[in-house]
């Protein structure tokens, strides 16, 4: 590996029915980006999904009251580019798609950091919290590993 | 800069683009790519912006461009160059509700793991094998 990478990493679920909010039918999705180093398989296939979906369906829960089970989150990756070094933090954006009539309108949310300490994440597999022994996460559970088309396949869903 | 009514100009914090990224969803014969160069040449030409480089990468369903472009373009424009060349409908609705919330990544193209790149435009030709007017190649 001659350089550390650039990863965006976008999960989203939907469209789906906001009965919660009554917000209409609506797409979810968060934008991750980190450089980081290693195997690119092992970063994409294990590492920041096993991250990133926990994180997700957290933040699903928080805003909008409703648990989105795994195999209703979609993960997708965007080609890496070269980056300088790896990066201490995940940054994570958030647009909330709905639709209008025969548009679309993304609705922003704040950005939020997910920090990368020296044992990782808190949504890291394996990750240790110094006040509780306890494993967040296996990451075990999670298969990126579909053969679907990992184009921008919208008309699947 | 003219923008559509109810549109809104303030492009500042969304940077400028130099890649336009397009999604083909159709199978067809490589001399039939060739045509799509000449196309994006062509529609680029017409809002004033050059192309200097294409790539391709083979998708399941077709293909993937990906076009570098001098001078850099607002996102409004990079998107609406990105329809006239054929980009997927859903992936345009997406970007551009993406672009009037002010996201700066907002070009998503998703690609499986090691997709390889194939550089359409500028063509290279191996040195030696340059054909020279004469016919014969030229010397190395």
């Amino acid at each position: 590996m001659k350089s550390a990478l650039l990863y965006k990493m976008t999960i989203w679920t939907g469209p789906t029915y906001d009965e919660v909010g009554g917000k209409g039918v609506l797409t979810i999705e968060a934008y991750f980006k980190v450089a980081l180093w290693g195997s690119r398989g092992r970063n994409r296939n294990d590492y920041l999904p096993s991250v990133g979906v926990p994180f997700f369906q957290d933040w699903v829960s928080r805003h909008f009251g409703m648990f989105v089970p795994q195999d209703e989150i979609k993960v997708r990756f965007e080609r890496e580019r070269p980056a300088e070094t790896e990066e201490g933090e995940i940054i994570v954006d958030f647009r909330v798609m709905t639709y209008r009539g025969k548009s679309i309108s993304a609705q922003p949310y704040p950005r939020e950091i997910i920090p990368l300490d020296d044992h990782g994440s808190g949504y890291d597999p394996g990750y240790v919290d110094e006040d509780s022994d306890e494993l967040v996460s296996d990451g075990s559970e999670w298969d990126d590993g579909d053969d679907e088309d990992e184009d921008y396949e919208r008309d699947e869903e | 800069m003219r923008t559509m009514k109810g549109m809104k100009s303030d492009d500042s914090a969304m940077g400028k683009e130099s890649v336009l990224k397009i999604d083909r969803d159709c199978h067809v014969d490589h001399a039939w790519m060739l045509d799509q160069v000449s196309v994006i040449k062509a529609v680029c030409r017409l809002k004033s912006v050059d192309v200097t480089k294409v790539e391709m990468a083979h998708t399941k369903k077709g293909q993937h461009f990906y076009i570098e472009i001098k001078p850099t373009v607002s996102a409004h424009l990079a998107n609406r160059l990105q329809y006239l060349l054929g980009d997927d409908c859903r992936r345009v609705d997406y970007n551009r509700a993406r672009i009037r919330s002010k996201y700066p990544d907002w070009n998503k193209l998703f690609e499986p793991i090691g997709q390889r790149l194939q550089t359409l435009y500028p063509i290279k030709v191996p040195a030696g094998t340059r054909k020279t007017k004469k016919g014969g190649n030229s010397p190395s």
